[in-house]
C-alpha cells in the first residue's frame, strides 16, 4: 500500500471510532468541544518549568481513553510524527538554557532539560485531547458545535471542506502513485523529474473532484449550516459531563493535587 | 411525446459556451413532459454532461430560456428548482461525502429544513425505493461501485416528491451486469421525469421511451428510442455505434 493509501485508511479508521456509539460518542458534541478547548487552554497556561503541575493534566486523556475504549498504543502510533517533530524542536532547549537546577541520580538537571520535557508533555496532552475528540466525534458534529459557539460560518465550512478535500487529494495521490509504480517497476520512490508533472496532475484532479463535491453539496441545499443527527445522551447528562470535567481540570490546574495527596499519605 | 401532458422542462434556443464564441450547445429547443424518461445520447464531447449541468444551474451562464416546472432557470429560483430536480453525478464518489449511507441520503432533506425524524424517514423511503435499505448504516467508503450509484440516486430521491425530476450522467458507467440490471429496474420504477445521458445505448433502450441525440452542438434527433436504434447509419454518422445486441436482433 502506498503512503497516501495508508493515510486514507487511518482517516477512515478514525471515522469508524467516532461512529461506534459508545457513551463518549453519544455525549453532545458541544460539551466535548468545550471541554477540549478548556483543557487546551489550561495545558498551555502552565509555565515552562512547571512539570509537576502539568503532570496532573494527564488525568484527562487517561480517563477518556479508558472510558472511550480508545487504544493508547494506536493513539501514540498516530501521534508519532508530531511527537518526533516536538522532540526535535525541544532538543534546542538544553543547549541554550543551561542553568543548573539540581542533580538526579548523579545527572545534572538544567532548566533547559526541564523546559524540553514540559514542552514535550504539553504537546502530547494537547494532541491526545484533539485525538480523543476526533475519535469520539465526527467532523460534522465538531462543525455543528463550532457553529453553536458562533465561530463564523465561512471558517467552519472551510474546515469541513478541507477535511473532505484532504481525503480526495489523498485518493488522487494514491491512484497516481499506483499508476506510476506499475509503469516504473523496480524503481524506489518517484524520479525527481516526474515530481513536477505528478504534483500538477494531482492538484488539477483534486480540484476537479473538490469542485464536484462542492456542487453536489450545493445541489442538495447546503448553505453552510450543520445539523446534528443521531442519538445522544440527554442534554442534562451532557451538561453534567462538561461542567464536571471543567471543574476537575480547574482543580488540577490551580491546586497542587499531587502534593496534597502526597502530604496526606506522608502525614 | 407527451404533448397532452404539461411540460416540466421547457428549453428555447439555449446556447452555451465555456470560452467566448466557441459554443458547445447552440440553439437547443426541447420540451419534456411530466413522467417522461428521456435518453440523451451523443459521442464524446457532444455536450451531454454540459446539457445536464445547465439544467441544474451548475453552469449559469447560458443563453436562451429554460423553465423547470414553471420556474425560470435563474439564481433566485435555484432553491425551488433543486428541491424537485436532482442530479446524479457520473462519479458517485463525488456525491457521497457523509460517513454512513443514511447520513448521506438524509443530507439533502436536513438542508431543506426537514426535522431529524422526517429526514430519517425520507432517507429510509429513498433507500427502500433503490433496494438498498439494508445498507443504511454502512460506511460510504465500504460500498461497491453499484451500491454507491444506488446510494447517490437515493440521495436525490430523498429530497423529492415521487414525481420529481432526476438527471443522471452516465448512470451505467463501470457497473457490472448484475448491478446494471438492478439499476435499470430502479430507474424504470421511478415515477418522475428522468433524463439520462449515456453512451450505453442498451441501457437507454431499456430505460427510455424517448431519445435525443446531440451532435454538432445541436439536437439532431428527438424521437422514439427504438426507431433511432434501428438506424445504424445515422448513429454512425453521429459518432455512435449500434450495440451488438441490436445487430444480432436484426
Amino acid at each position: 500500500m502506498t503512503g497516501p493509501g495508508r493515510a486514507i485508511r487511518e482517516i477512515h479508521s478514525l471515522e469508524d471510532l467516532a461512529e461506534r456509539g459508545t457513551f463518549l460518542c453519544r455525549i453532545h458534541p458541544l460539551a466535548k468541544v468545550l471541554v477540549t478547548i478548556w483543557y487546551l487552554i489550561l495545558v498551555m497556561s502552565f509555565g515552562k518549568y512547571d512539570i509537576e503541575g502539568l503532570w496532573g493534566m494527564s488525568i484527562y486523556p487517561v480517563i477518556l481513553m479508558i472510558l472511550g475504549d480508545i487504544s493508547a498504543g494506536e493513539a501514540i502510533r498516530r501521534m508519532r510524527p508530531i511527537l518526533l517533530m516536538v522532540c526535535l524542536v525541544g532538543l534546542a532547549n538544553p543547549l541554550f538554557d543551561r542553568e543548573l537546577l539540581g542533580t538526579f541520580g548523579g545527572m545534572k538537571i538544567t532548566s533547559g532539560m526541564l523546559s524540553m520535557v514540559t514542552l514535550f508533555f504539553k504537546t502530547v496532552f494537547a494532541v491526545a485531547a484533539a485525538y480523543i475528540l476526533m475519535a469520539t466525534t465526527t467532523m460534522e458534529q465538531i462543525c455543528y458545535a463550532l457553529r453553536k459557539l458562533h465561530v463564523p460560518q465561512i471558517l467552519v465550512t472551510v474546515l469541513l471542506l478541507i477535511y473532505r478535500y484532504l481525503v480526495m487529494m489523498l485518493k488522487e495521490a494514491d491512484r497516481i502513485m499506483q499508476a506510476y509504480r506499475l509503469r516504473a517497476p523496480g524503481e524506489r520512490g518517484i524520479r525527481k523529474d516526474a515530481w513536477g508533472p505528478l504534483a500538477g496532475q494531482m492538484l488539477l484532479r483534486s480540484m476537479d473532484r473538490a469542485q464536484a463535491v462542492y456542487e453536489s453539496m450545493t445541489l442538495r441545499g447546503f448553505r453552510g449550516e450543520f445539523f446534528l443527527r443521531g442519538r445522544f445522551v440527554p442534554p442534562r447528562r451532557s451538561a453534567f459531563y462538561g461542567i464536571g470535567w471543567a471543574a476537575i481540570l480547574a482543580v488540577f490546574r490551580f491546586l497542587p493535587v499531587f502534593r496534597i495527596v502526597g502530604s496526606v499519605f506522608i502525614s | 411525446m407527451g404533448q397532452n401532458v404539461e411540460p416540466v422542462i421547457e428549453i428555447e434556443d439555449m446556447r452555451f459556451c465555456y470560452r467566448e464564441g466557441r459554443y458547445v450547445l447552440d440553439g437547443v429547443d426541447l420540451s419534456v413532459a411530466k413522467g417522461e424518461s428521456v435518453g440523451i445520447i451523443g459521442g464524446n464531447g457532444a455536450g451531454k454532461s454540459t446539457f445536464l449541468k445547465i439544467l441544474v444551474g451548475l453552469l449559469p451562464d447560458y443563453e436562451g430560456r429554460i423553465r423547470i416546472e414553471g420556474f425560470l432557470l435563474e439564481k433566485k429560483n435555484y432553491s425551488a428548482i433543486r428541491r424537485s430536480m436532482g442530479y446524479v453525478f457520473q462519479d458517485s464518489d463525488s456525491q457521497l461525502f457523509m460517513n454512513t449511507v443514511e447520513e448521506d441520503v438524509a443530507f439533502g432533506p436536513m438542508n431543506y429544513g426537514f426535522s431529524e425524524r422526517e429526514a430519517k424517514e425520507a432517507a429510509l423511503r429513498a433507500l427502500k425505493r433503490t433496494n438498498i435499505a439494508d445498507l443504511a448504516d454502512r460506511h460510504v467508503y465500504r460500498l461497491s461501485g453499484g451500491e454507491k450509484k444506488l446510494a447517490a440516486i437515493a440521495g436525490i430521491l430523498a429530497l423529492q416528491q415521487e414525481e420529481g425530476i432526476i438527471l443522471m450522467d452516465e448512470p451505467s458507467a463501470s457497473l457490472d451486469p448484475a448491478n446494471r440490471e438492478n439499476l435499470i429496474r430502479v430507474v424504470r420504477e421511478l415515477k418522475g421525469t428522468r433524463l439520462l445521458a449515456s453512451h450505453d445505448l442498451d441501457f437507454i433502450y431499456d430505460t427510455c421511451e424517448r431519445t435525443i441525440l446531440l451532435s454538432d452542438r445541436k439536437i439532431v434527433y428527438d424521437g422514439d428510442t427504438k426507431e433511432i436504434l434501428r438506424d445504424r447509419e445515422f448513429l454512425e454518422k453521429n459518432g455512435l455505434r449500434l450495440p451488438l445486441s441490436f445487430r444480432f436482433q436484426r
